[in-house]
């Protein structure tokens, strides 16, 4: 199993679906609001900037950056069921956001609108120098980029080994090289200020959306639950590996490829210029 | 005992330098029982408690064999909560005004009940030095329950202990005594020979459908041998088929001793897992109070030994991460898990489901939008002390996982384990700030309630029995 071979666009075609959310938790990415905080923190924003959720999903990071950094917030994704979720708990949790649905390669906003653009585990799944070329049209000169996203390198025997259903859910196909990272910033006119690597954000990650899944099939199996729908789409959408993964197995690789530097997770923020 | 060495000119030997003074605690020396200061040191990534009687010089004693885990506990230490009643008032300070009195910080998850001292076998190791001593009245544990419900308002649970309480003659009517009255779960800690021997007498215990703490070392004859004295696997075999039978919860507890059945804990937790009667286990590192061999503070058994035990033998099945610290009694002094069991033998451990660790701290994350108050209620009743396998930590499970977001999950009422570790304080352990915070308690006669290690290491325990001894002679 190559990295190209299983560039299954996974989260993108499917993760609107609660069973992503209650799959992979509300925040959709490693590190969980946790990674979110420390990047907020990191960009040092003031309270009153304008910050741009790109690819916000049920919007748990929006809610964190508008009620803990008091910053203005907007949010937009693709998919319209989880901009839905996204209104309902910013209104529950009293938070003006400002969510709509849209295309981060085509953003309704005018140029230089925002302070800071905040995008999660998302370019990994899109043209990555198309959508920071967008990202960076909406920031205002001297504006923060403030991004994690998961790293693989090409051709590496570990992140090989990797079964490919659960390749496919990390989306590896599409993440990040070693090099890509500063390289594609520079050409959209982004200067690195920050960049830290959280390698057991990841495996934690994955280890918790195993354990999930595993509840999901045992418990559906033992209580008798109409699990099939949901569990059939998720394992259409991740690679019809999914069923046969050994999951424990497939985490040891994940292990042993974090431990090598061949597969990480990195945050970084930067400057625009 | 051990005292550090003496150098020439009458002062200690220290130790190395590089240890890190971490805190200063209360203790008391081995030797007299007098209460003394006691310094806590880190040191090779090991906690011990350092003191000095003024009489027979330094100990030393091994307390957590996991120092950055200790440290980072103290997050885990939920904010204490009054019983509704006290006892006693404050005049020499802790631990000498048992109790509670009104400086401690926690009420009672769960109280026990010492029946009789006497017991039907004779272990070289014993906490509670069973042996001659007093059999309780039902009416005087009659008037043990009404207190503990005085005193708390709508207890939680209730342990018949001992001695070894199912040789007690009225062990039956106490149980009925229990459960008439509101209390949350009744149990019985027992070896579970007289369970194995006594089918007669076992059908009228077993329809009052108490819970079994049966002791349960090992699963080999030779540890048996070496911490109760004698071969008793089959006995433990026999008991527990009994109790399958008539559908009786049971959780293993086994005392772990450092060179003897430490390299059983994986197979204990195994075999528990396969056995219908059994719901969980408990690993508690052999104490040194009561009566025990000799041994060496410094090398003693602690709970992340345990861990390192489960996480080294269990091959992922369960790991150290799974566990989180009970927060209701002071964090280093238990750790937790439960486990879904899937009908094909599935061992899905919660904290890997749920971030158990982030509804849990109690310091840094209060102010967190993302904790829903449900899961945390239903959480802390899962770590508790007074959680108990069944039914009810089934509906924490399952409430637990309502972060799933799916409303079928409140069928999960099926199998859910539950794994303890519990270290008990000795006399080299004790340390005040954790004796203050202790939510298990021993019921008295008197109407009070005495904190359990308290009870077992300050001398109360000594003076109850002789207390109890007299009243009967007269």
């Amino acid at each position: 199993m190559t990295l190209e071979a299983s560039a299954t666009p996974c989260c993108r075609v499917l993760y609107g679906h609660p069973l992503v959310e209650l799959v992979l938790g509300e925040s959709l990415h490693p590190g969980g609001i946790d990674g979110t905080r420390r990047l907020l923190a990191a960009a040092s924003l003031a309270p009153g900037a304008r910050l741009l959720d790109a690819g916000c999903g049920s919007g748990a990071s929006a809610r964190l950056a508008a009620g803990e950094f008091s910053l203005l917030v907007a949010g937009i994704d693709v998919s319209a069921a989880a901009i839905r979720r996204a209104h309902e708990r910013a209104m529950r949790d009293r938070h003006a956001i400002e969510f709509r649905t849209g295309d981060l390669t085509e953003l309704p906003y005018q140029a230089a609108t925002f302070d800071g653009v905040l995008v999660e585990c998302v370019l990994s799944t899109l043209p990555k120098q198309a959508a920071l070329d967008e990202l960076r049209r909406v920031l205002r000169a001297g504006g923060r980029l403030l991004l994690s996203d998961v790293r693989a390198e090409a051709d590496a025997a570990a992140t090989d080994r990797i079964p490919a259903g659960l390749a496919a859910a990390l989306c590896l196909g599409g993440a990040w090289r070693t090099g890509e990272i500063d390289r594609l910033l520079a050409e959209a006119g982004f200067r690195v200020e920050h960049h830290w690597e959280q390698g057991q954000l990841l495996e934690a990650f994955v280890d918790r959306a195993v354990a999930r899944l595993e509840l999901l099939r045992v418990a559906g199996r033992d209580l008798d639950l109409d699990l099939a729908t949901v569990m059939n789409a998720v394992e259409a959408s991740i690679g019809a590996h999914t069923r046969v993964v050994d999951w424990r197995a497939a985490l040891a690789e994940v292990g042993r490829a974090l431990a090598g530097g061949s597969l990480g997770y990195f945050s970084v923020v930067a400057r625009a210029s | 005992m051990r005292t550090l060495e003496l150098t020439p000119t009458g002062e200690p030997h220290l130790r190395p330098d590089g240890e890190i003074f971490h805190d200063l605690t209360r203790s008391i020396c081995p030797e007299c029982r007098q209460v003394i200061d006691a310094q806590v040191l880190l040191r090779d990534d090991k906690v011990y408690l350092r003191k000095r009687c003024p009489e027979h010089g330094w100990f030393e004693g091994l307390v957590y064999a996991d120092a950055t885990a200790y440290v980072e506990h103290a997050r885990y230490n939920k904010p204490g909560q009054a019983p509704a009643r006290i006892s006693t008032q404050v005049v020499d300070g802790c631990p000498l005004d048992c109790g509670l009195c009104p400086e401690h910080r926690q009420h009672t998850c769960l109280a026990l009940v010492e029946v009789n001292t006497a017991c039907n076998l004779d272990c070289p190791v014993c906490f509670a030095n069973a042996g001659a001593g007093f059999n309780l009245t039902l009416a005087e544990v009659e008037a043990m329950l009404d207190r503990f419900v005085e005193l708390e308002g709508h207890p939680e649970v209730v342990q018949f202990s001992g001695g070894e309480p199912t040789i007690h003659p009225q062990l039956l009517p106490m149980l009925d005594a229990a459960k008439q009255r509101d209390i949350g779960f009744v149990m019985v800690n027992t070896n579970g020979v007289r369970i194995a021997d006594d089918p007669k007498w076992f059908v009228e215990f077993a329809e009052r459908r108490p819970l079994i703490y049966l002791q349960f070392d090992g699963l080999t004859d030779e540890t048996y041998r070496v911490i109760r004295g004698r071969p008793l696997l089959e006995t433990k075999m026999r008991a527990l088929d009994r109790l399958a039978e008539a559908d009786l919860h049971v959780m293993l507890v086994a005392a772990v001793e450092r060179g003897v059945n430490e390299h059983e804990v994986g197979p204990i937790v195994e075999f528990g897992l396969k056995h219908p009667a059994v719901r969980g286990v408990m690993f508690q590192p052999v104490t040194h109070t009561g009566r025990h061999p000799d041994h060496d503070p410094m090398q003693r058994m602690t709970v992340p030994d345990v861990l390192r035990a489960i996480d080294g033998q269990m091959d992922g099945v369960f790991r150290a991460s799974d566990f989180v610290p009970v927060p209701c009694c002071f964090p280093s002094c238990s750790s937790v898990t439960y486990a879904y069991l899937g009908d094909e033998g599935e061992v899905i451990p919660l904290p890997r489901v749920i971030e158990v660790d982030r509804y849990l701290d109690y310091i840094t994350n209060r102010a967190q939008p993302d904790v829903q108050p449900e899961i945390l209620h239903a959480l802390e009743g899962l770590w508790s002390a007074g959680s108990v396998p069944g039914d009810r930590a089934a509906d924490h499970f399952a409430c637990a996982a309502c972060d799933l977001d799916l409303p079928a999950f409140s069928q999960l009422v099926r199998r859910i384990f539950q794994i303890q570790l519990r270290d008990f304080l000795d006399p080299w352990t004790f340390d005040v700030k954790r004796a203050m915070k202790c939510c298990i308690g021993v019921l008295q006669t008197d109407g009070r309630m005495i904190p359990f290690c308290t009870y077992n290491t300050v001398g109360y325990r000594e003076e109850t029995r002789e207390r109890l001894f007299e009243s009967r002679r007269q």
